[in-house]
């Protein structure tokens, strides 16, 4: 057996990793793997950097910043499996919800209201609503700011958006420090179910396959013990996917250890089926989070391509065209691929076009970068909203 | 050193961060100043406004901090973090003690670097402390649950002080086990039958 030290936040979308320590995938490639929570990105990175953790449960934005070496230093990794597409939301504060007054079921029609709502704040002279994510180098970040540029509000501007670690995300609704938020599973079920948050936008109804989280190798583990742990972690990956173990994976990843949620709102989030209001029913969310292999789970470099042109988009880079090259040497899809030969995997078409499936903005071009790119302003925003 | 450079820790223990400061006042720094609540932190900050910023390792603020670099342009002088790729010894160093640390732009490594090895090492003497008192409350409790067990069998067995301890030191060591784990056994049994 060799062991592996592998660190992880707790969310839903850490379900491969968990699932494959849970149930014996890990063990079938002759591997121990001891999960070790941690509690910021930020140690995530720097542990995976000096070689404390072998691998990481990663956000994908942080995993392509780091091994670009943008906003921080340069960190030698790869991230060949995708743990999750999708699993977000953006939810705000009851209060901030009466504010923004009836709130339509089309998370782009409530553009408007935000929008009414920063307004009127700012003609009593208020200070704008602060909006919550979790990390610069995160979806996060990104969806929100492409989802209130969308309805021309400006994200640098006309709001305040500031860094809170997922866990501590519902207390500072609770406490009134922010209006709103952006954050993975299960953190805004529990803002409902505590009826202090209201879903506004599952993000996958503004995209359809955004890269979530990734599992990050770093520089010890050799390259036997690497496909390995890949082969272990796509395995899981698609007992994940499969809706017959839901119910088993939601008691998993309820653990104290792990998670330590309830079940059932940790099942809400694996389903997809979410409560948007308190004391609202339950709805189908299409694609909330996805784990199917090869599809969702095998890496992409069409869709880590959007994510590089959200850095340069929100001005945390400058665009390279060199960054392509160094996207396909991060994923390693080539390790993906070996390491799958053996498993049968039902061999979904890839989706042709736009590999993240936008439903705001233009479709995206992951051979068009800078095309894509020219579509906005200097500040982000769809060009010719202001 | 460089007594007029402005350090920030930022930690929710304020005995440690006592400690902290009380290294860097030896060392001659002046300018100390110590954030244990973490709500608001960056506009607690930006009103510091610091030179360098000291944050423990398991503080999920951690995150808050790294905002810093990308809102540049609204803070004061931006930060940036200390440790660099080219001293991995540090950064081993500074990980295994469990602090983190963060510099503004442009400030020499030189002037630092004596700070972030004060904190390292006040960071360890920390631990240590808190291990050495975790066992000194650990052996407290031993004593406390071992006296307690001595009394139910001395009742429930019409033993002597003494013969009850021989007889719970006699059946740890058949078991290979400490002897406050048998008196804990002996209390919840004995406890049941009133």
């Amino acid at each position: 057996m060799k062991r592996l030290t592998i660190g992880f936040i707790p969310l839903t979308d850490a379900a491969p990793l968990i699932a494959a320590h849970e149930c014996g995938f890990a063990a079938d490639q002759g591997l121990e793997l001891d999960l070790v929570r941690e509690v910021s990105w930020a140690n995530i990175r720097d542990k995976l950097s000096v070689g404390l953790f072998d691998a990481a449960h990663m956000l994908a934005p942080l995993a392509l910043a780091s091994a670009l070496g943008i906003g921080h230093v340069k960190v030698p990794l790869i991230a060949p499996v995708t743990l999750a597409l999708n699993g977000n939301c953006i939810t705000v504060s009851t209060a901030f919800a009466r504010e923004m007054g009836e709130i339509p079921d089309d998370p782009l029609a409530a553009l408007p209201l935000i929008r009414a709502a920063i307004e009127r704040r700012a003609s009593a002279g208020l200070s704008p609503p602060v909006f919550a994510m979790t990390f610069p180098f995160s979806t996060h970040n990104y969806l929100l700011r492409a989802y209130l540029a969308a309805g021309g509000i400006d994200p640098d501007r006309d709001v305040q958006l500031v860094v809170i670690p997922p866990p501590l995300m519902v207390n500072s609704l609770e406490k009134g420090l922010i209006d709103g938020f952006c954050v993975g599973s299960p953190w805004n079920s529990l803002a409902v179910d505590r009826g202090i948050g209201r879903i506004l936008c599952p993000t996958s109804a503004l995209f359809s396959g955004i890269p979530e989280k990734v599992l990050a190798i770093g520089a010890t583990p050799d390259a036997g013990t690497s496909l390995a742990l890949v082969a272990a972690v796509a395995r899981a990956a698609a007992w994940c996917a499969d809706p017959a173990n839901a119910r088993t994976l939601a008691d998993m990843l309820a653990a104290k250890h792990y998670l330590d949620v309830a079940a059932p709102v940790v099942l809400r989030t694996i389903e997809g089926r979410l409560v948007l209001e308190p004391g609202g029913p339950q709805i189908d969310i299409p694609d909330f989070i996805r784990y199917d292999v090869p599809d969702a789970v095998r890496p992409n470099a069409g869709r880590f391509a959007w994510l590089y042109a959200q850095m340069v988009r929100w001005g945390q880079t400058r665009f390279d065209p060199a960054a392509m090259g160094q996207i396909e040497a991060l994923i390693r899809a080539d390790l993906f691929d070996r390491a799958l030969e053996s498993m049968p995997v039902t061999a979904a078409a890839i989706v042709a076009g736009d590999p993240v499936g936008a439903r705001i903005d233009r479709p995206f071009n992951p051979f068009d970068i800078g095309g894509y790119l020219a579509g906005f302003d200097a500040r982000g925003l769809p060009a010719g909203t202001r | 050193m460089d007594a007029a450079l402005t350090i920030c820790i930022v930690d929710e223990s304020r005995s440690r961060a006592a400690i902290i400061e009380d290294g860097l006042r030896e060392a001659g720094y002046r300018r100390i100043v110590h954030i244990d609540e973490m709500t608001n932190l960056l506009a607690r900050l930006y009103a510091t406004d610091p030179d360098v910023v000291v944050i423990d390792l398991e503080n999920p603020s951690r995150d808050v901090l790294e905002q810093l670099f990308q809102v540049s342009k609204l803070v004061k002088r931006p930060v940036a973090m200390f440790v660099d790729q080219s001293d991995t010894r540090m950064i081993n160093a500074a990980i295994e003690a469990g602090v983190s640390a963060y510099v503004v732009d442009g400030l020499k490594k030189e002037r630092v670097r004596g700070i972030l090895d004060m904190c390292i090492a006040r960071f360890h003497a920390y631990s240590k402390l808190q291990g050495e008192l975790d066992h000194a409350k650990s052996q407290l409790e031993e004593r406390k649950i071992v006296e307690r067990a001595k009394g139910l069998l001395m009742k429930h067995k019409g033993i002597s002080e003494d013969e009850a301890y021989a007889l719970m030191r006699r059946r740890a060591m058949n078991e290979k086990k400490k002897i406050g784990d048998i008196a804990n056994a002996v209390v919840t049994g004995l406890e049941m039958l009133g």
